[in-house]
């Protein structure tokens, strides 16, 4: 890892660089000690949040009067690189690209979607999982179809079930098809949440399903395992 | 579809208010081709201009994400002034570039090509007034 980041640093003008491996918890890093007035754990801690706002992965660049900062982040990782104005961007890119290509490579299992079931508790099984675990199956549709039916299907078995439970109205579907929960928790009655974006989930597979019959889409039970899955049947409405 | 017409404008000053100019430029950067101008803040967070569209949602918790991240980095790893940033994601490009205390939040497929027009608008304001 400290070659692979030694890579990086490298490139003329860049500072340092970061990375967190989201699944192991564990923070790598490459930085001059005195250019860093914040800890490790706390970098790590707002490249979370940062991650949590982006519902995707993603590329941010951010430049300042003094410093040019990339912050790259995925499911498994998050990277923070720090660089003085001026630095090469596409050769910092290329760079980029090849660490998480090994880091990729390196991974212990490959996965299968984005969530692995292995990490799911019964503590963690909150509505957050349930919409990443949507915003996956809208990835899949997405990639497979387009972003515009993904969006379209997912907003549509929404609707559907609006009149069943109308606390979907805080669930925001953008056009590519990612959602997110405007109104957090969007029930206090967990039973109910379960059943709902459970059958949410559903009923967007099925219509997935119908518009391409060949398409592979997760079920629910890849996600989260069948232990977890009966919650989301027990307590249906329709 | 993005809302366009000059409902989706809510001014929070008038023309005679409008210290430094800014509706002035937002009336400019509206016009950036290829792009939606989803919303202006003061350094309060106030909005100034503002989409009225769903649209602009996502873009606003976004937007208060990189607001943090960036004063983060900007306190904390001693960068200076945030200037600007820009997004790359598989579903969805912003932007975002700060003007007297003010920050712009931008959705465009191109982002750094957004930024450079916007660049130009104000040096090109600023040839103006000078």
């Amino acid at each position: 890892m400290k070659e692979l980041l030694h890579r990086i640093r490298s490139v003329p003008k860049v500072i340092g660089v970061l990375t967190v491996d989201t699944r192991e918890s564990r923070i790598y890093d490459s930085f001059p000690t005195q250019q860093l007035c914040a800890d490790f754990q706390d970098v790590a801690a707002k490249l979370g949040k940062l991650s949590e706002a982006l519902l995707d992965k993603g590329l941010l660049s951010f430049h300042f009067s003094d410093k040019t900062a990339f912050a790259y982040v995925d499911s498994h990782f998050h990277i923070l690189i720090l660089a003085e104005t001026g630095v090469e961007i596409n050769l910092l890119k290329t760079r980029l690209m090849e660490l998480l290509t090994i880091l990729n490579r390196q991974r212990r299992s490959p996965m299968t979607t984005e969530i692995d079931a292995d990490i799911i508790s019964p503590s963690l099984v909150d509505e957050d999982i349930l919409v990443k675990a949507l915003n996956e199956l809208s990835r899949q549709v997405r990639q497979t179809l387009s972003g515009y039916i993904a969006s379209r299907e997912l907003k549509n078995a929404r609707d559907k079930l609006l009149n069943v439970y109308q606390f979907f109205k805080g669930l925001y579907i953008d056009n590519s098809g990612n959602c997110a929960i405007i109104n957090s928790p969007l029930t206090s009655d967990k039973a109910e949440l379960y059943a709902a974006l459970g059958q949410l989930y559903e009923d967007f597979r099925a219509a997935g399903h119908k518009v391409s019959p060949k398409t592979k889409l997760s079920s629910l039970t890849d996600h989260l395992g069948a232990h977890y899955n009966n919650q989301f049947y027990s307590n249906r409405k329709k | 579809m993005m809302l366009n017409g000059i409902d989706d404008l809510l001014p929070k000053m008038d023309s005679e208010t409008d210290e430094g100019g800014i509706l002035k430029i937002i009336e400019k950067v509206r016009l950036i081709e290829n792009c939606v101008l989803l919303e202006v803040i003061d350094q309060s967070g106030q909005a100034v201009y503002t989409v009225a569209s769903t649209h602009q949602l996502y873009g606003k918790s976004l937007t208060s994400a990189v607001r943090a991240f960036a004063g983060f980095l900007s306190d904390k790893l001693q960068c200076g002034d945030f200037r600007r940033a820009s997004l790359h994601s598989p579903s969805k490009n912003f932007c975002w570039a700060t003007l007297d205390n003010h920050l712009f939040t931008l959705q465009s497929p191109k982002p750094e090509a957004t930024l450079i027009k916007f660049s130009e608008i104000i040096e090109s304001d600023e040839r103006a007034s000078s």
